[in-house]
């Protein structure tokens, strides 16, 4: 038996890689897993009640609307 | 040999500039970054509305501001003066042991949590003024009141005191 090419049988040559070349075939396998889980993993993190927190402010949050009257600390 | 006086070391400050006489004076806060951060919170609970004020009147008043708005500032450093002044009249020890820390520390909160809960609990107590950090997540506890502060370097144990929340004590009470 030939050592099988990934482009022709690409699950028989996975079987294969994982037995015969186990550090190639996991390295793989865990590297692709962070950018598949980006999509996926934050919708279950919000089904299971997570909260994302609110972005923290990176200058000062001035209020809307009108000014108030204030008094006390004055001259 | 110079001939000119100094004007700025670590004993004077010659303000060589001074402000005109028809501007009121007002002196500074006088408390170094440590005491400020330590204060913080409480300045925020209790000066909000001035230094709301202050800013708003800088956003209306583009480019003009620090001209235009002068009273307002006047009255944003007076009121963290008088907590400063307030947390100094009845929680001297505790502002003191919680700023030292900071200042031991690297002024990393999360490094002086159970002094943080003793002040805070004095200056709730004695000047009902209390530490909140706006927009935390409401499914995690906030982060001031963990008793595992997975960043700090001394693991916080028995002995150094409990969390300190108003509302939580109150309904520890009922």
């Amino acid at each position: 038996m030939s050592t099988p090419y990934f482009w022709a049988t690409p699950l028989r040559y996975c079987r294969w890689a994982a037995r015969e070349r186990p550090a190639l075939f996991w390295s793989v396998i865990i590297g692709a897993a962070g950018p598949l889980a980006m999509p996926i993993v934050p919708p279950i993190r919000y089904y299971f009640g997570d909260i994302e927190p609110a972005p923290v402010p990176v200058t000062y949050p001035v209020p809307n609307g009108p000014r108030k009257q204030l008094s006390g600390y004055d001259d | 040999m110079a001939t000119r006086r100094s004007h700025f070391h670590q004993q004077v400050l010659v303000d060589t500039t001074p402000l005109p006489d028809d501007v009121p004076a007002v002196k500074e806060v006088g408390a170094s970054s440590a005491p400020l951060l330590s204060a913080s919170f409480f300045i925020g609970a209790r000066c909000r509305d001035y230094n709301d004020d202050y800013m708003q009147c800088k956003t209306e008043k583009a480019g003009r501001g620090e001209f235009d708005c002068m009273k307002e500032g006047r009255r944003v450093t007076r009121c963290a003066q008088s907590v400063i002044k307030d947390i100094n009249t009845h929680c001297l020890a505790e502002f003191r042991r919680h700023w030292e820390c900071l200042d031991d520390r690297n002024q990393q909160l999360w490094q002086c949590r159970p002094a943080e809960w003793k002040l805070n609990k004095c200056v709730y107590e004695n000047l009902k003024l209390e530490k909140k950090i706006p927009d935390q997540p409401a499914n995690v506890t906030p982060v001031e009141l963990r008793p595992k502060q997975i960043f700090a370097d001394v693991r916080i144990g028995p002995g150094d005191g409990k969390p300190f929340a108003p509302s939580q004590s109150n309904a520890a009470k009922q």
